[in-house]
């Protein structure tokens, strides 16, 4: 008789089953922790709803700057995009049975931060898993009611089988996503 | 009918003779089934919502007309448009009106069934648009310009090989990667351009909530996500039983497609789209002018549904929520893959049904054949689709419009053949083996090569109505009663009663399988009565003939009604009477007065199967046999519907009472002859070849090869040239009395 392990060592557990990768962190550690997921060089894209983790970033020698078209002149965002390496996003909710996190449309352009380049980070506190897609989806349609356009239930990176059966990661979304699940204090 | 028959037999025979088709159905299947079997598990009661599933979908269908309503009402709350089609030309010509009046260039597109099934891309291609789908395998079909044979993996009939040469005469790539990796970024980067530019990306949908009218996508690559959101038009083709009424149900469906489907827990994304996107409408800088307004459309089909969702006998089809478990379980569709069925685009048992709702009776005719009835894929399907009943239900009615043939009449009528071979079993069986009788049969359709079932000159009945008082009353003192509501209960005599079913197989054919469940079931002490019961019905209701059945269903409810009333349970020896009785009487009565009768009930709560009612026995203590110890092996072989009543494991579990007994269960799925079908001269090759994927397996043990069904007793005996008994023969070989 094992005992059931808490929530948030299943979730960690699903989601490194299904090829995303799981790093844990304090409140206070996060940009470091970020900032240590991402490639050397290369735009960070950042949602909007956590502008200030772009901030942070920046001062990390980070080339980071946050997903809207008016937050920066010089470049517009859909050539920000073209080059982007990374897109990190916050969470709406996460599920420990099967290793899923969502995204939500409420953050103009999150969906896109999580799909459109190569890696996408994201956020997600642990207050806010639950265990099963039943308990999380009412979440995800209270965390989104009123605004329009994509939530999105991600578990593990893009994938396919189509040729062969044979499993490649990274198709059309991104080859690599990192969870970052920030502690309770 | 012949020429469609010829036409058949050769795009079988040529599937079958296809190395590379053949290679990679059988990796493609394996690994699908065993996914789907290893993902059927968890912290969740999957039967359970299985049956919630079906529940839900079922009041789906049933408020179609008040959802389409609704969810036309939320999404042009939502500035959306929804366009109605009626049928596949109205939805073809209202994208293209629509690519045509925004100056659309470029459509991406993702992988929709219901696309297919209107020949979306033809009709864009012909306003002069470039369509390019995104989905790999699509994309595989599209550069290979062929149709997608699977509900899931449209490329799954193709190898790496394939793939590789493709690529490098399409893409013109001189020297293409080696590996499914390399070829799976190659077309990453060669769409991702294509993406940034198109003006206008099609999709289809999972489900459509009518509450929110949110659009629900499951997907595993991205490209969906791509699709919807990256171009300023989005434009989702919906058949209209995709609607459900709310975003709450969503969760059972969830648990259920991605397990069925690819036997993940959830696929990488499921994407819940309201209204238009609220992200930026970013120009990537295409050819020329792009639109500048965010427009969502949502196109939803009828072509045949509606009439499909009035009509009792087919509305089943409607629940169907494109998994693909169906076709990854069925035996046809394994060895011969999808584009042998010729539905267009729908494949396999289900596709069938599909291809007569959307397209009608003459397209659907070839298809329908190739469904045995063997019910393996009810086991699998999560919302319970009756896919045999459904194309049971089409057989008829295209009997109705084409007429039935000579052939189908002789399969239908086992009990004629049975009194009538009977009588005359030494020249029958020596003319059913002769040449002339060969070409007779080869005239009829009937495959000349075939052993047709050998008749005993005296049948059950006969054997058993000729027995002296003595034997019968030899019964000894009866034990606890085998079920809580059972027969002994009900008899003031107390003695458990069992009333044997008489199939026409046993009784005229094999009656010794009878003799040995009647000697099994005296030597525990139980009275054995034997019903006079008609036909089971299988026979006639797998040749696509109802009328005949449905009156021996009548006399049979009579007649096993009596019996449970006098205290007896009713005992079949072939799981496909059982299947009958406990689960397609109530379909084949559906239509009559006899729909409510409480007989139906009581027959389907007092119907075992044999192993199913000794085991039963057991469980109760009430099974004392005096058995010899046996050192023999039993290499058994699952019975279709036996399986799909979720009695797969009970011969198993009989043979292990023998004391020194071993017993292996080989995993196949069919033995391919299933009633009529090996008989059929068209299906011949295909009945053989499916047959030969489980004689491998039983031939690679010693031992006595266990099958309780009678045509799948013959198909083995044939194919491996060993004999075969039935697990109550087995089990009546070891009794020391
Ligand atoms: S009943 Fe058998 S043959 Fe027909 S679709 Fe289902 S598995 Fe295939
Ligand atoms: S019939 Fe059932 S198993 Fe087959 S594709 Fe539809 S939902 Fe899936």
């Amino acid at each position: 008789m094992t005992a059931r392990p808490p929530i948030l060592q299943r979730f960690i557990e699903a989601a490194r089953g299904v090829g995303a990768c799981v790093e844990t962190t304090s409140p206070a550690a996060l940009p470091e922790v970020v900032a240590g997921l991402l490639p050397a060089r290369g735009l960070v894209l950042v949602a909007p709803e956590i502008a200030d983790l772009a901030d942070s970033l920046s001062t990390r020698d980070v080339e980071a700057r946050v997903a809207l078209e008016s937050s920066q002149a010089h470049e517009s965002l859909s050539r920000a995009f073209r080059r982007a390496v990374a897109g990190v996003t916050p969470t709406l909710v996460a599920v420990a049975s099967s290793g899923t996190v969502a995204v939500g449309p409420s953050g103009r352009n999150g969906g896109l931060l999580a799909a459109l380049p190569p890696q996408h980070v994201a956020i997600v506190h642990e207050r806010d898993i639950r265990d099963s897609l039943a308990e999380a989806l009412p979440v995800v349609v209270e965390r989104s009611a009123g605004s329009e356009g994509e939530a999105v239930l991600i578990t593990g990176p893009s994938r396919t089988a189509d040729i062969e059966m044979m499993s490649v990661l990274g198709v059309h979304g991104p080859l690599r996503l990192d969870i970052v699940v920030v502690l309770e204090d | 009918m012949a020429r469609a028959g010829a036409d058949l037999a050769e795009r079988i025979q040529k599937a079958l003779d296809d190395p590379v088709l053949q290679k990679a159905m059988r990796n493609a299947m394996a690994t699908l089934y065993q996914r789907r079997t290893a993902a059927w598990s968890g912290d969740v009661d999957l039967e359970d919502l299985r049956a919630r599933a079906r529940a839900l979908k079922e009041e789906a269908i049933a408020r179609n007309d008040e959802l389409l309503d609704l969810l036309e009402e939320r999404v042009s709350e939502r500035s959306g448009h929804l366009y109605r089609a009626a049928t596949a030309a109205d939805a073809t010509a209202y994208i293209a009106d629509l690519a045509r009046a925004r100056g659309v260039r470029t459509v991406v597109k993702s992988k929709s069934m219901t696309s297919e099934e209107v020949h979306l891309n033809a009709a864009l291609e012909a306003a002069g648009v470039e369509v390019l789908e995104t989905d790999l395998g699509e994309r595989i079909i599209q550069l290979a310009g062929e149709r997608p044979s699977h509900l899931v993996v449209p490329a799954i009939h193709k190898t790496k090989e394939d793939v590789i040469r493709l690529f490098a005469e399409t893409m013109k790539i001189a020297d293409p990667p080696t590996e499914a990796e390399g070829l799976t970024r190659l077309v990453r980067e060669d769409l991702r351009a294509r993406f940034l530019e198109a003006e206008m990306g099609v999709t289809g949908a999972n489900f459509v909530v009518a509450e929110t009218g949110t659009l629900v996508l499951v997907e595993n690559e991205g490209n969906i996500r791509l699709t919807s959101q990256l171009p300023p038009i989005h434009v989702a083709l919906v058949g209209r039983e995709k609607i459900i009424p709310r975003l709450a149900d969503l969760a059972v469906y969830l648990e259920l497609l991605p397990r069925s489907g690819t036997g993940q827990l959830l696929t990488s994304y499921v994407s819940l789209i309201t209204g238009t996107p609220s992200t930026d409408l970013l120009d990537f800088g295409g050819a020329g002018e792009r639109p500048r307004e965010r427009e969502f459309h949502l196109v939803v089909l009828d072509n045949g549904r509606s009439a499909a969702a009035r009509d009792p006998e087919l509305r089943e089809a409607l629940y169907c929520i494109r998994c693909g478990a169906c076709l990854n379980a069925c035996a046809p569709y394994r060895l011969v893959g999808g584009h042998v069925y010729g539905g267009d685009p729908y494949p396999g048992g289900i596709g069938c049904a599909w291809t007569y709702l959307t397209q009608g009776a003459e397209e659907a005719k070839q298809t329908n054949g190739l469904c045995t009835t063997c019910a393996r894929c009810t086991e699998v399907c999560p919302t319970k689709v009756d896919i045999p009943w459904l194309n049971t239900v089409i057989k008829e009615r295209l009997n109705r419009k084409l007429g039935v043939g000579l052939r189908e009449r002789v399969f239908a009528r086992t009990d004629l053949l049975g009194r009538a071979g009977g009588a005359l079993a030494p020249v029958a069986n020596k003319v059913g083996g002769s040449a002339p009788a060969a070409r007779a049969l080869e005239r009829m359709g009937i495959d000349g090569g075939r052993q047709l079932p050998t008749y005993a000159r005296r049948s059950l009945e006969a054997w058993f109505s000729a027995r002296p008082e003595a034997d019968k009353a030899a019964i000894r003192a009866a034990g606890p009663t085998p079920t809580a509501t059972s027969s002994a209960e009900r008899t003031a005599a107390g003695a458990p009663r069992v009333a044997l079913f008489v199939d026409c197989f046993v009784n005229h054919n094999l009656p010794q399988v009878g003799q040995a469940a009647v000697r099994v079931f005296e030597a525990a002490g139980v009275q054995v009565v034997l019903a006079h019961n008609s036909c089971c019905g299988r026979p006639a209701v797998s040749q696509g003939i109802l009328g005949l059945p449905r009156g021996w269903a009548v006399t049979n409810l009579e007649e096993l009604a009596r019996l449970i009333g006098q205290g007896c349970d009713v005992v079949c020896l072939e799981p496909s009477c059982l299947s009958m009785l406990r689960e397609d009487y109530r379909r084949l009565l559906e239509a009559t007065d006899l729909a409510d009768d409480r007989r139906i009930d009581l027959i389907e709560e007092h119907s075992y199967d044999v192993s199913e009612y000794l085991l039963l026995m057991r469980s109760r203590g009430a099974l004392h046999l005096p058995l010899a110890h046996l050192d023999d092996t039993f290499v058994v072989h699952g019975h279709c519907h036996q399986k799909s009543l979720g009695l797969g494991s009970v011969p198993v579990d009989l043979l292990r009472l023998i004391p020194g007994a071993s017993v292996v269960e080989v995993e196949a799925l069919c033995c391919g002859l299933v009633g009529s079908f090996g008989y059929k001269k068209e299906y011949a090759a295909l009945s053989t070849a499916i047959g030969g994927q489980l004689f491998e397996k039983l031939t690679a043990h010693e031992g006595t090869i266990i099958a309780s069904g009678i045509s799948c007793r013959s198909q083995i005996q044939l194919g491996t040239g060993r004999p075969v008994l039935h697990p109550v023969e087995a089990l009546a070989a070891a009794l020391l009395v």
